[in-house]
């Protein structure tokens, strides 16, 4: 059966702070979102799970074994993309991925086609004998998901792979992942909550980095009753109340902006009433509450 | 202060057309450069910062012309690329003292007051000795918009400014560019919307090189009006949505999904029709023909 656990990660650069506090999780196969704001620990989490990092104490494993015994062997079975992916601008995609796949020691005879492979799901293969320096940057992030898949890994980690992409690639690739995912341990770091919404079996939710919330995230609302306020205001108030309260929506049109507040007692503004909590509600919540240190 | 935009083309290598003969004009305010990826967006915004020049076709400001008046341009604009290196060793303000040299800023005195007052603007002069290298994402998206600051330039040009941003990040930044578009052109290309938008002056529509559309922010969100739905819908509804309608978003409420969708004609038995939003406008003028 295959898992993937974190026990009690912890990483400190500097005696007085950590970067990751306690970290705590089992991953079964599925897609997995590692939430959070920027500079809550997600890639560095995720650094610590690809066994390129290594945690001030704490442990992972593999099916049970800990990295630490083999980190040659269990580098082979997973594919990691970073955030900030560097390719060289002459040569070619399709170099550059042949390149990757020798690398990861698959076999000259199997590379090509499955190069050819990847890169079809993934909708590149029209650009792959253009060189890299001319390619979008979607594509080229779309490109750096390609040379993750190469080695068909049981776990995949993406940092924030959906940055700079636009709806229709990111619907492309969300749909790639949900199919990928039933035999796999897939685990994609955003800050956005919107990203991978509809399909995704379980959220991490790190602040700061402590690991808030570990479940499916139709949970996250469990404890956000009467906590969640509707207001209908005009646009200029509506900037206002969002410098002075916690708002997780403020959507205006014609002036009237209609905010959503997160409060555990009913803000002060006129016409405010509850309403039933979601889960960007949840979100904005548990953030805030772990902000500080 | 008027921009104007006549005719512009970019091909490059002899084949490949970036820009068809794009032409605009703008004015003080935000304006927002909307397309996918691969739409040109980069090269149009490059072209007006100087660093790329057209095939065919100018840029005038206030009736001078680009081409002819490349020193005037690169001192009034600033320009945020979407991509933007940094040395790791270097301080947040070294950085920027170094820019504001490479912009020409020559007198000392007045070089630290800028730096000083740009990073300030952003929220970075605590750290502004600190190492770039140390900085997170969106410190270093922020340090980014400073030296684009620098000077407080009569044209901003953001490419992507709020990309890789969290929601937090990305209001505050929001925050700082609504204020700057009070005296100055502002133009920020996108390819999505987030829930806290700006209030955009005009709208410019990029597709394969093509400009699709300019207008008003309203005229955009009205091409959807009467064709957004609310419907709440459990997972395995979800999917039969996503198969037969655009399903343009969807939240997580309460055990369910509660999605909109784009259609001619009611979707299902408990859709509700719903205004439309800018990002509705946007994606029926993409998308040409709307699922029945």
């Amino acid at each position: 059966m295959l898992t993937l656990e974190m026990e009690n990660i912890v990483k400190k650069y500097k005696a007085d702070s950590s970067v990751l506090s306690h970290v705590s999780a089992t991953m079964r196969p599925g897609f997995f979102v590692l939430l959070g704001p920027n500079g809550a620990g997600k890639t560095t989490l995720l650094r610590i799970m690809a066994g390129i990092l290594r945690p001030s104490s704490g442990t992972i494993l593999f099916n049970g074994q800990e990295i630490s015994q083999n980190y040659k062997q269990y580098k082979q079975n997973i594919g990691y993309l970073p955030q900030e992916f560097g390719f060289y601008p002459d040569m070619t995609g399709r170099n550059f991925l042949h390149y990757i796949a020798r690398l990861k020691g698959i076999p000259a005879s199997l590379y090509p086609a499955r190069v050819e492979e990847i890169a079809q799901c993934i909708g590149v293969s029209t650009f792959l004998d253009r060189k890299i320096g001319g390619w979008s940057v979607g594509l080229r992030r779309r490109l750096g998901i390609v040379q993750a898949l190469l080695a068909d890994p049981d776990v995949l980690l993406l940092d924030e792979p959906l940055i700079g992409l636009d709806p229709e690639e990111k619907l492309l690739l969300e749909n790639y992942f949900s199919q990928l995912a039933t035999e796999r341990i897939i685990i994609c770091s955003s800050n956005i909550l919107a990203d991978f919404i509809t399909f995704t079996d379980g959220v991490l939710l790190l602040v700061n980095g402590k690991l808030c919330f570990n479940g499916r995230i139709e949970e996250l609302t469990d404890v956000m009753d009467g906590k969640v306020w509707l207001a209908e205001v005009p646009a200029k108030l509506g900037q206002v109340i969002a410098s002075k309260w916690l708002v997780s929506e403020m959507y205006t049109v014609e002036n009237i902006s209609q905010i959503r507040i997160v409060s555990d007692s009913m803000p002060d503004i006129a016409g405010v009433r509850p309403t039933q909590p979601g889960v960007k509600d949840a979100y904005t919540y548990i953030v805030r509450r772990n902000d500080s240190p | 202060m008027q921009l104007q935009i006549t005719n512009l083309m970019k091909i490059y290598n002899g084949s490949i057309t970036a820009l068809h003969h794009v032409s605009c004009s703008m004015g003080t305010g935000i304006v927002g450069l909307i397309g996918p990826n691969a739409a040109g967006k980069t090269t149009f915004l490059k072209i007006l910062a100087g660093l790329e020049e057209p095939t065919a076709g100018n840029v005038s400001f206030d009736g001078l012309e680009l081409m002819q008046n490349k020193q005037f341009f690169r001192n009034i604009i600033g320009y945020l690329p979407q991509e933007f290196g940094f040395h790791k060793t270097m301080t947040g303000e070294a950085m920027l003292d170094y820019i504001a040299v490479l912009k020409g800023i020559h007198d000392k005195k007045r070089r630290q007051h800028l730096v000083a007052e740009a990073m300030d603007w952003v929220n970075l002069s605590d750290t502004r000795k600190t190492a770039i290298g140390e900085y997170s994402f969106g410190m270093k998206r922020r340090l980014g918009i400073a030296q684009a600051l620098l000077g407080k330039p009569r044209i901003l040009i953001l490419d992507e400014p709020l990309e890789g941003l969290d929601p937090g990040e990305s209001t505050r930044l929001g925050g700082i560019i609504s204020e700057i578009a009070g005296q100055s052109l502002v133009i920020i290309s996108t390819h999505s919307f987030s829930n806290l938008e700006f209030g955009y002056q005009r709208l410019l529509v990029l597709r394969q090189g093509y400009m699709l559309y300019q207008g008003s922010q309203a005229a955009l969100t009205a091409l959807a009006e009467g064709l957004v739905w609310q419907v709440e819908a459990d997972f395995q509804q979800m999917e039969q949505l996503k198969m037969n309608f655009k399903v343009v978003g969807a939240q997580h409420q309460d055990g369910h999904i509660v999605a909109r969708v784009l259609a001619e004609h009611k979707p299902c038995g408990e859709a509700m029709p719903v205004k439309a939003r800018l990002e509705e406008g946007y994606l029926v003028l993409l998308n040409d023909e709307v699922q029945r």
